[in-house]
């Protein structure tokens, strides 16, 4: 195959700067658009931060009065129930005192009682002896 | 687009510092310049040289087929920034199908509008097909696909609209000029290979 002419590489060169230039002004047209698109989202988002930024202090106002409002409320149930608490130990102690003295109440008569028991069966036993002995005789 | 294109019957005339004929058009009574490049008389209108005479002879036996493809330029918007359309050897010559439903499609219609914009003056043969394809299931709306082929190279770019697509018209032209942008790309490697 013969090589290319100088004329055959001229009219190559031209179809090739003409894709070029084709291509260029597609770019230009795709940056056009995202120039556009880049300034519509800018100019969106410059909105929203600054209605951001509104939100997030009154959110932060908002946060910190209920916060402070709702610390106060539980700070005044924590020292009711921290009261219950107490009166509840106290009355546990007395209760468990109450008991103690109960016991205690109970397991005094223990001695005597026995010494009761005892008594009665040593008298018992007496008679008894006493008695076979008459018969004995 | 102008609705009536006329052109006066006046002889063209001859513009020797660019080597084109030129000749006037009416597009709605505003008046258009045309120019056609002398190269395009001799590759397509069979001049015999860059002269005048074989040039403006050209011309008269072609008259029809020049009028014709300048009035396309014309529909089509492919004017120059001097409001002239310039007929070169790379004169778009644009082959356009609609399927069925979409031939009537005004979002179809503006986008197609777009693309030709995009496309340019000086595109060649480019073959341009929109064709609606149905959804899967009957809630799914149908999506629009537009191809653009370059018949000389066997190269085909397509893209495809959802309906939710047609609102935003930058993002349009944008995904637009991409796909044409592939094309060129397609055809600008194809030239690289073949200019060894």
């Amino acid at each position: 195959m013969a090589r290319k002419t100088q004329g055959e590489r001229i009219d190559d060169l031209e179809m090739q700067a003409a894709t070029l230039a084709r291509q260029f002004d597609a770019y230009v047209i795709q940056l056009n658009a995202l120039t556009e698109l880049h300034a519509k989202g800018s100019e969106a988002t410059s909105g929203m931060t600054v209605k951001i930024a509104v939100i997030e202090e009154r959110l932060v106002v908002l946060d910190l009065k209920g916060a402070l409002g709702k610390l106060t409320a539980l700070e005044a149930e924590l020292a009711l129930l921290r009261k219950d608490l107490t009166g509840l130990q106290a009355w546990k102690d007395e209760l468990r005192r109450e008991k103690e003295e109960a016991m205690r109440r109970l397991w005094s008569f223990g001695p005597n009682i026995s010494a009761a028991v005892i008594g009665g069966l040593i008298s018992l036993g007496t008679a008894l002896l006493v008695l076979w002995l008459n018969k004995l005789r | 687009m102008p609705k009536d294109i006329q052109f006066p019957e006046v002889e063209p005339r001859y513009v020797f510092e660019r080597d084109c004929l030129g000749f006037q058009a009416l597009a709605d009574g505003k008046p258009v310049e045309c120019m056609v490049t002398g190269e395009l008389f001799m590759t397509r209108f069979r001049a015999r040289d860059m002269s005048e005479d074989s040039l403006r002879q050209a011309y008269r036996e072609h008259q029809s087929e020049i009028q014709s493809i300048a009035r396309d330029h014309i529909e089509n918007g492919w004017l120059d920034e001097d409001g002239r359309v310039f007929l070169t050897t790379r004169f778009t010559r644009l082959s356009v199908t609609f399927s069925e439903p979409l031939a009537s499609d005004p979002h179809v219609a503006a986008a197609h509008r777009m693309l030709t914009d995009i496309i340019g003056p000086n595109a060649g043969a480019v073959t341009v097909t929109w064709t609606c394809f149905a959804g899967v299931n009957v809630q799914e709306r149908p999506s629009v696909h537009v191809s653009v082929i370059d018949p000389a190279i066997s190269r085909q770019r397509s893209i495809a609209f959802q309906s939710k697509d047609w609102a935003d018209t930058t993002t349009m032209r944008l995904r637009l000029a991409s796909l044409w942008g592939a094309l060129l790309q397609a055809q600008s490697r194809n030239l690289l290979l073949k200019s060894g």
